[in-house]
């Protein structure tokens, strides 16, 4: 049998219910890997001291209601340190927050608490969710399991090597331009990105507010769809969610159509990638689903549109970072002076950057050449998905440009490391949810590492995704 | 091209400062980005397009106090930097003199 850490959601819940072993037992064998493990590759800021009130009841839903308890009863989960849990640390990586007790609880929290989760852990991120490496965490590197020379990708590096080296069952992270499915691809593992709205973000620290969605990081893809189908719903303390028919319902088709929007592939992906790429979806054709060439004109401009409208609204969201109320609070002789000094002193290099880009392409002269350009293409590339929904199911790319790179390879230039995020970004702009799922492996310097093919679905159409991605996961079988 | 002047400006918006020895890195660093995200300015659009379908839905509730008393708000007193009593306490707005 599989090592009780190593197991997905769906064996853990199904050896808990056999009685192989214990709700006890299987926290106890995740923490202890967990806590071996993190020494070196540093997924975990903190990881929690065991809760035996949660254990225990759990262990009775378990017990008493077996089947019937929820899948998630007893399954050790790893959280990302921007998602509240009340009376714990919440530091989003920064020294901003870095001794911020949460005042309340996220909604995500609460749903999985009611199922019976446990939570393991609060995981390394890059400050803010600001970075596709989580090397701008202000509190440590964390490594790639895969080859621990190189980044896990971010800004949910944290759980996404977390779930990958088996130090959890499976974790949840935030996404505003492909802070989960990056890190998914970078470290071999499916990383779910969710409609806009589909999922609450109440307790949820806000970066790009039309952006941001909170999704799992699984070892396959039934268990994204389960965690998924656990924390998504509408929620009265997030007035963004939305309710389950906003958009029409699409049909999963037991063969899917596939759209590639091959102008986009020509330049910019690495060789071994796009042969991946391709070799999965010959495979796919294989199976019997359709490869469809699509045409997204405006999609070649994503990543500018991208970084207008997120540094635009990052640097409205930062003002809250004060040292008014919660968070490190630094004084000078006036009251000028404190937020200057708290927020020099507070916020790393990458967040100031991105205050002041955002600070720049608001302010009056250029508002109308950059954000409001932006604002409109960003209609204009809605609309082009819209319409390439009308003839293929999903639209496919793979989820980054290259595999897994060396610390410091891309840190001391902001465009490079922007450029990581290219064909995720789009998701976030036109509010569809997205998937990335391991592909084969890609060799370098004699090490295998993984890679993601990525899925865009219509809004709403989740279910979609997971069709597809199970027959990614069974052409790798083959 | 961000000079220093500009710089120093948007710092100053931003609530930030920035350190004369940091002001050519981070000028060289925003005048890439802001050319990077200039490309947009090859597309030729209407300014002012919304979506054909909107993205964003308006939200009615009822005009009414929802929070339940008492609610975390030991927790939010708690974090305070600065307090007195159950009150933030903060620095004087509208003057800086000293002493007051």
């Amino acid at each position: 049998m599989k090592k009780a850490n190593e197991m997905t959601i769906v064996e853990a819940a199904r050896a808990l219910r056999a009685r192989a072993f214990t709700v006890r037992d299987l926290w106890n064998a995740t923490r202890l890997v967990a806590k071996e493990k993190n020494d070196n590759i540093f997924a975990y800021l903190e990881l929690f001291d065991t809760d035996d009130t949660a254990i225990d009841d759990a262990q009775k839903r378990i017990d008493t209601e077996g089947d019937k308890a929820p899948i998630l009863c007893g399954i050790p989960i790893a959280v990302k340190d921007n998602i509240l849990i009340k009376g714990k640390t919440a530091s989003a990586s920064s020294k901003m927050l870095e001794n911020y007790k949460a005042s309340y609880t996220a909604t995500v929290i609460e749903k999985m608490r009611a199922e019976g989760a446990l939570f393991l852990g609060r995981t390394n991120m890059d400050e803010f969710a600001m970075g596709s490496s989580t090397e701008t965490s202000a509190f440590g590197k964390t490594k790639n399991p895969h080859d621990t020379n190189r980044v896990p990708g971010g800004s949910s590096g944290g759980s996404a090597a977390a779930t990958s080296a088996h130090m959890t069952i499976a974790s949840i992270g935030s996404d505003t331009g492909g802070s989960i499915r990056q890190p998914a691809s970078l470290t071999g593992v499916v990383g779910l990105k969710p409609t806009y709205g589909a999922v609450s973000r109440y307790g949820l620290m806000a970066m790009g507010s039309s952006l941001d969605q909170v999704g799992p990081l699984t070892k396959t893809v039934d268990d994204s769809e389960i965690l998924f189908k656990a924390l998504r719903g509408r929620d009265e303390k997030d007035p963004t969610t939305i309710p389950d028919d906003l958009y029409p319902k699409r049909e999963v088709n037991s063969t899917l159509r596939i759209g590639v929007p091959r102008a986009i592939l020509e330049k910019g992906v690495d060789e071994d990638v796009l042969n991946r790429f391709n070799e999965t979806l010959e495979a796919l054709k294989l199976k019997g689903h359709t490869i469809v060439d699509v045409s997204l004109p405006t999609n070649a401009y994503a990543l500018p549109i991208y970084y207008i409208i997120m540094p635009a609204e990052a640097s409205t969201n930062f003002a809250r970072y004060d040292g008014m109320r919660y968070g490190l609070s630094k004084h000078g002789k006036t009251l000028l002076d404190d937020y200057i000094k708290t927020r020099s002193e507070g916020f790393g290099p990458e967040v100031q950057r991105r205050i002041l880009l955002g600070a720049f392409v608001l302010s009056s002269g250029y508002i109308d050449a950059y954000y409001r350009k932006a604002h409109s293409a960003r209609s204009v590339l809605v609309d082009e998905f819209n319409n390439a929904f009308e003839k293929v199911d999903v639209i496919a790319t793979p989820t980054s440009p290259s595999p897994a790179f060396r610390f410091g390879e891309k840190s001391n230039d902001p465009v490079a490391m922007y450029i990581e995020d290219i064909f995720t970004v789009t998701a976030n702009l036109t509010g569809m949810p997205a998937i990335s799922v391991p592909m084969k492996m890609v060799k370098r310097d004699e090490k295998p590492l993984p890679i993601g093919i990525q899925f865009t679905a219509p809004h709403q159409a989740e279910d979609v995704l997971f069709a597809v991605g199970r027959a990614v996961e069974n052409t790798q079988l083959d | 091209m961000a000079s220093a002047k500009d710089i120093r400006h948007l710092a100053e918006l931003s609530r930030l400062s920035v350190s004369d020895e940091n002001l050519p890195r981070l000028a060289k660093e925003l005048d890439g980005i802001i050319a990077y995200v200039g490309q947009l300015n090859e597309l030729t659009i209407d300014v002012d397009k919304t979506p054909s379908v909107p993205l964003l839905h308006n939200v009615f509730r009822d005009d009414c106090y929802k929070k339940q008393d008492g609610v975390d708000t030991e927790e939010i007193i708690k974090a305070f930097p600065k307090r007195k009593g159950n009150s933030l306490s903060v620095k004087q707005i509208l003057s800086h003199e000293e002493g007051k």
